[in-house]
């Protein structure tokens, strides 16, 4: 629900103006989207995992289209151009091994990201939480 | 009236953020909310929506492959983070395409652009009308009625091709069609002004139909049809 009096600050590294707009301060709201963006970006990295071991591209490309918007949702557009030139070099090398570096460097930035996505909804939380009591 | 919708959408945030904007809007109802083209199919068989929020990449059918297997096509909001999809959904004519993740007011935005073809639909469905004949509903352009003709408990409605009876009085079908197109002539006769071929004393013809005028509607009815 919306809360015109009390306005809930996300950390510099969102893009506060677009999460602003996306979610109208209804940090209920953005705590339930962030919540379940976080859980799905953990199973879609596992799935990307397994998939780039099994050598299949067109599987792993899926993966990382799949799991692209989720980084809008959190207010992490840099990061969707980032999924996204990665999803689109899947459909350009012929063969996986070609993209090891930058599948290594995307998986570990995913992986830093999640930590960074589970403290900020730990603030959203007591956020939402402060409000109720 | 509320715009009544099914997300189809494989990715759980995605389809839950889909649907706080509709509840934010007031103007969407989601009947359903289906993780691939499969499951809204069927759900689609059974029941009527104005709207498809559509995903494109899914498992198993695409949100293309899904249009193609529709029995009837609702409203299509394509909802995808690929913009090369922007041909297709040219192609398939849908409504508009949202490219995820969207703002509340490019939502709004869409959800706008189907409450106004809506509204022009129902425009154009008011120019018919569904009779029960034989058990079954049968579809009746109003310009294709030449007349309506009262058989006691029945009507008949006549039309170049053929002649359908049907349960229902003339009371109800002179509050249903008697405005600009409709005129009744008499206490058994309705008809369509448009279709009048000519008039002596009290009696009018269409398509060698022979219908009486009565002296208390012959005032009206010509002051409905354009005398030179």
């Amino acid at each position: 629900m919306n809360n015109p009096g009390v306005h809930y600050m996300f950390s510099g590294r969102f893009d506060s103006a677009y999460l602003s707009e996306l979610y109208a301060n209804d940090i209920d709201t953005a705590q339930e989207i962030f919540e379940s963006s976080i859980n799905h970006i953990g199973i879609e990295l596992n799935i990307a995992i397994s998939r780039f071991n099994s050598g299949d591209l067109e599987a792993l490309r899926r993966v990382f289209h799949k799991m692209k918007p989720l980084f809008g949702y959190v207010g992490l557009p840099m990061l969707h151009d980032y999924v996204q030139r990665f999803e689109q070099r899947c459909s350009d090398v012929k063969h996986i091994e070609e993209l090891r570096k930058e599948y290594e460097d995307i998986i570990s930035v995913i992986g830093d990201t999640l930590d960074m996505l589970r403290q900020e909804l730990y603030r959203m939380k007591s956020f939402n939480n402060a409000k109720v009591s | 009236m509320k715009i009544t919708s099914i997300i189809v959408e494989d990715l759980q945030p995605s389809a839950d953020f889909l649907q706080k904007f509709c509840e934010r809007s007031g103007l969407v109802s989601v009947n359903a909310s289906c993780p691939d083209a499969e499951q809204a199919l069927a759900f689609l068989s059974e029941n009527l929506v104005d709207l498809i929020f559509l995903d494109v990449e899914m498992p198993g059918l695409n949100g293309f492959q899904m249009l193609d297997q529709l029995v009837y096509q609702p409203q299509v909001i394509l909802t995808t983070s690929k913009p090369e999809y922007a041909y297709n959904a040219f192609e398939y004519k849908v409504t508009d395409f949202l490219k995820k993740p969207f703002t509340y007011q490019r939502f709004l935005d869409a959800v706008q652009k189907v409450e106004k073809i809506r509204q022009q639909t129902a425009e154009t469905e008011d120019e018919h009308i569904f009779i029960k004949v034989n058990g079954k509903l049968v579809k009746l352009k109003y310009d294709d009625i030449l007349f309506m003709e009262s058989m006691g408990d029945y009507v008949k409605f006549v039309t170049p091709e053929k002649r359908y009876i049907t349960l229902n009085t003339m009371k109800n079908l002179e509050q249903k069609f008697c405005g600009n197109q409709f005129c009744k002539v008499h206490r058994s006769y309705i008809v369509n002004l448009s279709a009048i071929d000519d008039i002596q004393e009290n009696t009018l013809y269409i398509k060698g139909n022979e219908i009486p005028v009565s002296k208390s509607n012959k005032a009206s009815v010509l002051q409905k049809i354009n005398v030179l």
